[in-house]
């Protein structure tokens, strides 16, 4: 592992979250609309307003209020919600987690069957399942998420009630938060019963949000094969005696997945997008319905940690999509 | 006459293209025996790799096949073989190494592993017996510091040390028929012949016969006994090798001859051989080499010409061939 090159990009990792924090900063203190008119209500007092406003730091100027800002949140300390009055931090963990499982599952959906079906359809090309495979890819990629969902929860929650329509467990079933992922807390605490459970409620809303990764990555898995698959390495393996998985996932798919990882890396970050909309339909309590009720309460505080946290998590991912990349083809190591 | 060990017997080999079906190898004839080195030469496109690639069924699927013929491998037909009784055969009896050794090894396995990885398949060996094997093979190439380049990708070797790799893998189980598809065409020319070299001692020491194909006359007059001309997907002259350089009777052979740069020989320049090879899909009636032969005449454009015997083991297909006094 190149260790210099991590450092480089975590540094990198910095300048970006700099550039993200000045942004939302700005962005949120200019858009028209008074907080604490919005908190306090019509019929507040100009005095009370004041006061409010003092509590919250809002009559200071820009500068001051965003070195403030930055001064705490390096300390992790993100702020109170002005709608809760919580500790913003400790509303974004819990949701945070539950996002990422969600996002985590769509991911494990995404690529294991996107992968699957691309190669089937690379190896078999143009035979029916690679028409239907590539049929359905197209029709993945263009289905709005919110509606798929609707259309998921109504006839498989509703006309046929095989699954939960909503949240991450049933009312009553309950365990002890470790990491806060409901299957991983399950496995922890020995309650099949509740893995079960939160694995029929997370089914849904995984495949919703996975949809459009996993049509994106069978095709992307499908071209790259056949362009593998026609190059004389593959032709050596064969020339060797090799079966013929071990061509084709051996030999092929590993050099094939080059450009499926920055594919899904690139997919992870509309998959947090997607998580907003699938939160929504689902009633998921995840980041992406928190940021969007943020919003329009104007809950400076909260959302300006949801759009930190996102940033994070997007450079991040791209570090370590970047990381794979290394591991997957050695031609890159030498040049670092 | 002992049997052969490899024969291919009147082999059609076909390929779909837009513009439709091709006969890429157009009822060839080879006949390799044990300890063997036979040459096959032509131009660039004439099926010579299209030939070695039908003898271990190795075709493009997706628009290749054999149409007809025989190939005969110790008795059994390998056109007709299952695919699992081929695969053994596959690297294991029957080796090949091809062209283009900057795309023939795995970019993201290490050279130890590809070659570990036949060991295993074919002779069972574990992880660190297979390792040991595969050092010893690289050292037996001439692979200067084997312990440590067993673990180097393909692209921290040369060329030529890759072609090495190669070799290395295709003799790790031992195959008693090794084809060289233009093994030394893509390196240069001091490399070349020390890969040559290393082919001809590397043959003698395991005994493989070789089907080796080039479109070099001086690599076929250096390493093979046996030789046939191809043109057009067509064999049109087999002779001993010292028998085609005395008296190649194919007017096509000779305009090979004539288009060899010879230094410090008596024909000094150079002739290649007017005209371009017929597109596959487009050939006259009669013979394929009529639009840039000189003794073009009668039959020619109407029959393809037959085989006829020169001499012993020399036979030419051509109405017209080249007579020597
Ligand atoms: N994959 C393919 N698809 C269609 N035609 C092919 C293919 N491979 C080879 N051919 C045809 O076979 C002919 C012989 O090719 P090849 O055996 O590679 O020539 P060479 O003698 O240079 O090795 C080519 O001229 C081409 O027309
Ligand atoms: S058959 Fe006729 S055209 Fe063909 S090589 Fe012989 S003389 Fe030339
Ligand atoms: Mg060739």
């Amino acid at each position: 592992m190149p260790w210099r090159y991590v450092g480089r990009r975590l540094l990198q990792l910095a300048v970006i979250l700099f550039g993200v924090s000045v942004l939302v900063f700005l962005m949120l203190r200019l858009i028209p609309g008074d907080p604490a008119q919005l908190l306090l209500g019509e019929y507040a007092t100009p005095a009370e307003l004041e006061q409010l406003r003092h509590k919250l730091g809002l009559d200071r100027s820009l500068a001051v209020q965003y070195w403030v800002y930055v001064k705490s949140a390096l300390q992790g300390d993100m702020g109170v919600s002005i709608r809760t009055g919580a500790p913003v931090f400790q509303e974004i963990a819990p949701r945070l987690i539950a996002t990422v499982e969600l996002s985590l599952a769509a991911m494990v959906i995404a690529t294991l069957f996107g992968v699957g079906a691309g190669v089937v359809s690379a190896v078999r090309q143009y035979s029916v399942w690679d028409y239907l495979t590539m049929f359905l890819a197209l029709v993945g990629v263009s289905m709005p998420i919110f509606w798929l969902g609707l259309m998921l929860i109504y006839l498989l929650s509703v006309k046929y009630p095989l699954f939960p329509m909503m949240g991450r467990l049933s009312m009553g079933l309950d365990i002890p938060v470790v990491t806060g992922l409901v299957l991983v807390d399950a496995l922890l605490s020995f309650r099949p019963d509740v893995l079960w459970d939160g694995l029929h409620h997370l089914i849904l809303p995984a495949f919703t949000l996975a949809t459009i990764p996993m049509a994106v990555v069978a095709r992307i898995t499908r071209s790259s094969m056949l362009e593998v698959l026609d190059q004389d390495y593959v032709r050596t393996a064969r020339a060797k005696g090799m079966d013929e998985w071990v061509v084709i996932l051996r030999h092929g798919l590993r050099n094939a997945m080059l450009p499926v990882v920055t594919v899904l890396g690139l997919n992870l970050g509309l998959l947090l997008s997607g998580a907003v909309l699938t939160e929504t339909i689902f009633s998921w309590p995840g980041l992406g319905r928190y940021v969007v009720d943020s919003l329009m309460g104007r809950d400076y505080a909260a959302v300006q940690g949801c759009i930190l946290i996102f940033a994070v998590i997007m450079t991040l991912i791209n570090l370590l999509v970047d990381l794979v990349y290394v591991v997957l083809d050695p031609r890159i190591r030498i040049h670092e | 006459m002992m049997a052969a060990l490899l024969e291919v017997q009147r082999l059609c080999t076909e390929f779909r293209t837009r513009r439709g079906v091709v006969r890429a190898v157009d009822g060839v004839d080879l006949r390799l025996d044990h300890g063997e080195t036979l040459g096959i030469v032509g131009e660039s496109g004439c099926g010579k790799s299209v030939t070695a690639l039908s003898i271990l069924r190795l075709l493009p699927r997706k628009q290749g096949r054999i149409a007809s013929g025989r190939i005969l491998y110790d008795g059994v037909d390998l056109v007709s073989l299952p695919e699992s009784a081929m695969r053994r055969i596959r690297g294991n009896e029957i080796s090949m190494i091809f062209q283009e050794p900057m795309t023939s090894l795995n970019p993201v396995y290490t050279v130890g592993f590809q070659i570990r990885e036949v060991l295993k398949k074919h002779r069972g060996l574990e992880k660190d017996e297979a390792r040991r094997e595969a050092v010893r093979m690289l050292s037996l190439v001439g692979i200067p510091d084997p312990e440590s380049r067993v673990d180097d990708y393909p692209h921290q070797m040369s060329g030529g040390m890759r072609q090495r790799a190669m070799i290395a893998m295709a003799l790790a189980c031992r195959p008693r028929i090794l084809i060289a598809d233009e093994p030394t065409t893509a390196l240069d020319v001091t490399i070349q012949a020390q890969i040559l070299d290393l082919m001809g001692r590397l043959k003698e020491e395991f005994g493989m016969a070789v089907l080796l194909i080039t479109h070099d006359l001086g690599v076929v007059a250096e390493t093979c006994r046996r030789v046939v001309v191809m043109y057009a997907g067509k064999a049109v002259e087999e002779a001993d090798v010292e028998e085609l350089f005395d008296v190649p009777s194919h007017p096509y052979t000779v305009g090979l001859f004539a288009s060899l740069p010879r230094i410090g020989g008596k024909r000094g320049k150079l002739t290649p051989i007017p005209g371009t090879v017929p597109s596959l899909d487009r050939l006259p009636p009669g013979c394929a080499f009529q639009e840039r032969c000189p003794r073009a005449e009668g039959p020619c454009f109407q029959e393809p010409p037959p085989w006829t015997a020169v001499s012993e083991g020399h036979r030419v297909r051509c109405w017209h061939p080249v007579e020597h006094s």
